[in-house]
């Protein structure tokens, strides 16, 4: 079964996107295969970030609503084959996807991959726990700013309401000159008062911020903050949890229309 | 008051929300517990959550019985 992995954080804006994303490819790149979901259903951005917003036939809502089968609509990266997206981008007309029908999706991926990101939307409304529901991990993803840190106290005291095996902490954005003038609280102290496991912390980066001015560039990355989110895939994949399980792994090949 | 103060502060005070609901399935899951050791009513228990200084939830929890059921435990 795979590892479900719901990247959350309550406000929007602190990089849950760009965080699964560059997870999701630092952990291919550790021999994992990896797909990454946008269940940010009506403000889906995974597909533009990843750059695979012109190769998608079929998408996540499709395969709910059985129009194709979960495999023709998964996408895979240009820039790691053991990685792939299952996209969300059939939005504006769409009914309310239950949290079962949601699971049923991820039953089919859990036999192919060893790790199922779910890139989660801002808020703790339906889609939140819809989400959350579908994980049996979970990454709160915050900056150093008090009003994200106070939302992510709020989404950890949510998902400490659900049986979830791990609920780790990545704090994005970090600027050690800050920390070490006392002007920013050190990644230590707030894991130690939000409660939770510092996975990694994601040095505040001028490159992901000019990268993400353009669309599917992000795997360009080469500075600090690449090597921040590499050292957190090897956290995760070594050292946090159970190692994924291998014995039912399939191949996936995907007919390109 | 630092930055880390402040944030402690936000967050203990974020994490006081109205009981009732909560505490009322708490005394149903406590009371049966202690239904088996006392002689003892819904109404002879009391619970409180509360939240301390370093943002730990304390359970707070006040029995009155009549009598214990010490037949049959204490062999």
């Amino acid at each position: 079964m795979a590892r479900r992995i719901v990247i959350t954080s309550g406000k929007g804006g602190v990089g849950k996107t760009t965080c699964s994303y560059l997870l999701g490819l630092n952990l291919a790149k550790l021999d994992a295969r990896v797909v990454i979901l946008d269940v940010d259903i009506g403000l889906n951005n995974l597909d533009v970030v990843a750059g695979i917003d012109t190769k998608i036939n079929y998408d996540l809502i499709d395969a709910i609503q059985n129009r194709c089968r979960v495999r023709q609509a998964l996408v895979q990266s240009s820039v790691c084959s053991r990685l792939y997206f299952l996209p969300c981008v059939n939005s504006y007309s769409v009914g309310r996807v239950t949290s079962e029908a949601l699971s049923a999706i991820l039953r089919e991926l859990d036999i192919s991959f060893d790790y199922i990101i779910i890139d989660c939307p801002a808020g703790i409304g339906f889609e939140f726990h819809r989400a959350v529901f579908c994980a049996n991990e979970a990454i709160i993803v915050t900056t150093p700013h008090m009003i994200a840190l106070r939302d992510a106290g709020k989404v950890a005291n949510l998902l400490s309401g659900y049986t979830l095996g791990q609920i780790g902490l990545v704090i994005n954005r970090v600027r050690n000159d800050f920390v070490s003038r006392k002007m920013m609280i050190s990644p230590e102290e707030i894991a130690n008062s939000l409660k939770l496991t510092l996975l990694g912390t994601i040095r505040e980066s001028n490159e992901i911020t000019a990268l993400s001015c353009s669309a599917g560039e992000l795997f360009k990355l080469n500075d600090s903050a690449m090597g921040d989110f590499c050292a957190l895939a090897k956290t995760i994949h070594y050292n946090m949890a159970s190692k994924p399980n291998r014995e039912n792994f399939l191949d996936i090949k995907i007919k390109r229309g | 008051m630092n930055n880390l103060n402040r944030l402690n502060q936000i967050l203990i005070n974020d994490k006081y929300f109205d009981p009732t609901r909560f505490n009322e399935l708490l005394e149903i899951e406590v009371y049966k517990v202690l239904s088996h050791y006392m002689d003892i009513t819904r109404e002879q228990i009391s619970t409180k959550v509360e939240v301390d200084v370093e943002g730990n939830y304390v359970f707070k929890c006040k029995a009155k019985c009549n009598r214990l059921k010490v037949v049959g435990l204490l062999k």
